[in-house]
């Protein structure tokens, strides 16, 4: 289809500026600022009624912004009506046209434009050949299965060549084995034919592993942008601590430097004490959250007495989820529990050294501690 | 754990000996209840069916008189070879035919916006259209009386605004006006279920793929409803052309108000023709059925 676009990297094809939209009294979207560059794959990621959903209707135009404005490829859209924004759309429940075959489905968005009859069979043809499924074409939808329906959704938002492709929920109604392999042919797709596009879902993995830039959005603002390894490794906030993966987070405030130079010493609430890395806005006595992420943690057996050094606490082994690559060990330890994530080795023979009730040690370097906003 | 297997094996030796007696059970014991509404339809409709069907083929021996047993087409062979009986069946077909098309037409976007709307008013908008069916026939037409006579509502209303008035009292047109009301909530009704089963994303899905309203409705909306529009249709079409109250008072004694039924009841009443009432009736009827027929066939070739 479209040849890989040589345009800067930096040119943006759409905005949302102070984007609001109010349902009556209540607001759906509070202020939203985005921008979206050529190519990329930006994901809108949020829980359910974070306002995902409403701010991506409004790119697509069927919802208007109370206020705000909407700018494609340098055009003002805000208003503008669907049918004349040049978007494609994929909807999670695909919405194929039940009575058209899959043929004319995806021709449908062709003959809308007026594109002569030869073309379109052209184009037809090879948007269903990308999407691997050129022998279908003379299907009726029903009697295609949910990932080849998807599939066919996907070739007719694409075949219309939008300005962006929006993708609402695209892969929440399949399974969880087909959902992995469609995210990946999905971003092998629109990296290959070099299509902006907007995905919106609930589902921190499937954003993690799409996107090139994640917004993650709450109660209808945006809580914070940036990479997935970003919003990962540096959540700002602890809501996009909880929200992306799995967190263990710690409320505690700075108490003073630490001996070693450029570390500082946190104290949890609950009574232990961290090594943390020295930032310019973490001053003493700032209350804040500890976040420790279950795979940065190490177990090893306990000693058997109480070490007082810090990044390390003990504890018992309360639960063992063997989940094939890692296992989960639930940690009790006096004042709260913990998730531990350990990576088992391949050849091992008992992945798991450590029984239930074992009394352990718990330790962590000071850069696995992120500092998170108390919110 | 142990529990939990001794239990589970209770449960799976419980029904195991009742299975066989579970079997038998629905096949042999449900249809009796189908009995009381076969009988009664056999009692109360196909029975007097079979003796209007014969009655039609009997010869016409006075008023209220059945002639003896003596089979003839007479009565069918009186109703085709009489101009005025075509024209009186043509009449119908026409009022019944654009009755229901208007019936439709009116019916389709009240169906839509029931079907799609999520207001708490919903219900009061479901017995808003009920209301003509409920309310009784003599008051609605008389209402209609009142409305559309020469001195009436609607005339009286279009004098004040400077307009010419119109003639539809004892009128065609007045006829399909009071028919298309009272049968419209039926259209309703057959459209409602069919546009409730359309996913409204679809319709999102025509507008960015660059479609208007109006290829909504077309590529959409008709395509998916359309055996809801046949359906109501018929059952409006079917009913139009059983009536026989609204075209009487409506349509009068001229011939706006000569309609297959009324015919049949003129000929049943007051000339106490019976057979050829009942000759009538036979014909209307296998109208009727051949539309039905010709709907299914309609629905599977769409298929």
């Amino acid at each position: 289809m479209a040849e890989l676009s040589n345009a800067q990297p930096s040119e943006i094809v759409l905005r949302l500026a102070g984007v609001q939209k109010y349902f009556g009294s209540v607001a759906a979207v509070e202020n939203v600022e985005l921008a979206v560059q050529k190519n990329q794959l930006v994901t809108l990621l949020g829980p359910s009624g974070c306002g995902k959903t409403t701010t991506l209707r409004m790119i697509a135009g069927f919802e208007f912004p109370t206020a705000g404005q909407i700018v494609i490829d340098g055009k003002d859209v805000t208003y503008t009506p669907p049918n004349k924004r040049e978007i494609g759309i994929v909807f999670q429940s695909y919405s194929l046209f039940p009575h058209l075959r899959v043929s004319d489905n995806v021709a449908y968005g062709l003959k809308r434009r007026g594109v002569p009859k030869e073309e379109r069979v052209q184009r037809v043809r090879e948007a269903l050949q990308l999407v691997d499924l050129g022998q279908f074409g003379d299907r009726l939808p029903n009697e295609l299965s949910g990932g080849q329906q998807q599939r066919v959704a996907l070739a007719r938002a694409i075949v219309i060549r939008p300005k962006i492709l929006l993708l609402d929920e695209p892969l929440s109604a399949l399974d969880a084995k087909l959902r992995q392999r469609m995210r990946l042919e999905i971003r092998h797709l629109q990296r290959q034919i070099g299509m902006t596009t907007v995905l919106v879902t609930h589902d921190q993995e499937e954003a993690l592993s799409m996107s090139d830039h994640i917004v993650v959005m709450n109660k209808g603002n945006v809580e914070q942008e940036g990479t997935p390894s970003s919003i990962y490794r540096q959540p700002k906030t602890s809501f996009v601590a909880s929200f992306i993966g799995e967190t263990n987070l710690f409320k505690g405030e700075i108490v003073h430097a630490a001996n070693v130079d450029g570390l500082l010493v946190f104290r949890a609430d609950c009574g232990f004490e961290a090594c943390i890395r020295k930032a310019d806005n973490l001053e003493p006595g700032r209350q804040l959250l500890l976040s420790l992420r279950p795979e940065t943690l190490t177990i090893s057996p306990s000693q058997g007495e109480a070490e007082a050094s810090p990044n390390a606490l003990r504890g018992t082994v309360a639960g063992i989820n063997y989940l094939g690559a890692r296992t989960v060990f639930e940690i009790k330890t006096p004042t709260r529990d913990l998730m531990v994530s350990v990576q088992n080795d391949a050849g091992s023979e008992a992945p798991v050294a450590f029984v239930e009730g074992q009394t352990i040690r718990l330790s962590w370097t000071p850069d696995a501690c992120q500092i998170v906003e108390i919110n | 754990m142990a529990e939990l297997v001794h239990s589970s094996a209770g449960v799976s030796q419980g029904p195991a000996p009742a299975a066989p007696g579970a079997k038998k059970a629905p096949t042999a014991n449900y249809g009796i209840l189908l009995l009381p509404s076969i009988g009664t339809l056999i009692a109360f409709f196909i029975v007097p069916l079979m003796i209007m069907l014969g009655y039609s083929f009997r010869r016409f021996d006075g008023p209220a008189q059945v002639g003896p047993v003596h089979y003839v087409i007479d009565n069918y062979v009186k109703f085709f070879t009489d101009l005025f009986y075509w024209e009186v069946l043509g009449r119908t077909l026409v009022v019944a035919a654009v009755v229901a098309t208007i019936a439709v037409v009116i019916a389709y976007p009240i169906a839509y916006t029931l079907a799609r709307s999520k207001s708490r008013w919903k219900t009061l908008m479901v017995v808003i259209v009920v209301l003509p069916l409920i309310t009784n026939l003599v008051v609605r037409n008389y209402g209609w009386m009142v409305i559309l006579s020469d001195n009436g509502l609607l005339n009286t209303f279009l004098q004040y605004l400077g307009l010419p008035t119109l003639t539809l009292m004892f009128t065609t047109t007045g006829v399909i006006v009071a028919l298309t009301q009272v049968l419209t909530p039926f259209a309703v009704f057959s459209l409602f279920g069919v546009i409730q089963q359309i996913n409204p994303q679809l319709e999102e899905s025509v507008r960015g793929l660059g479609g208007t309203t109006w290829h909504v409705v077309k590529d959409v909306l008709i395509p998916l409803s359309w055996a809801g529009i046949l359906a109501g249709w018929l059952l409006i079409f079917v009913q139009a052309v059983a009536a026989f109250a609204t075209p009487l008072l409506i349509g009068g004694g001229g011939r706006a108000g000569q309609l297959l039924a009324t015919l049949v009841f003129t000929d049943a009443i007051s000339t106490l023709n019976w057979p050829f009432a009942a000759a009538t009736s036979f014909i209307m009827t296998a109208i009727v059925l051949m539309l039905i027929a010709l709907q299914g066939r309609m629905l599977r070739a769409k298929r």
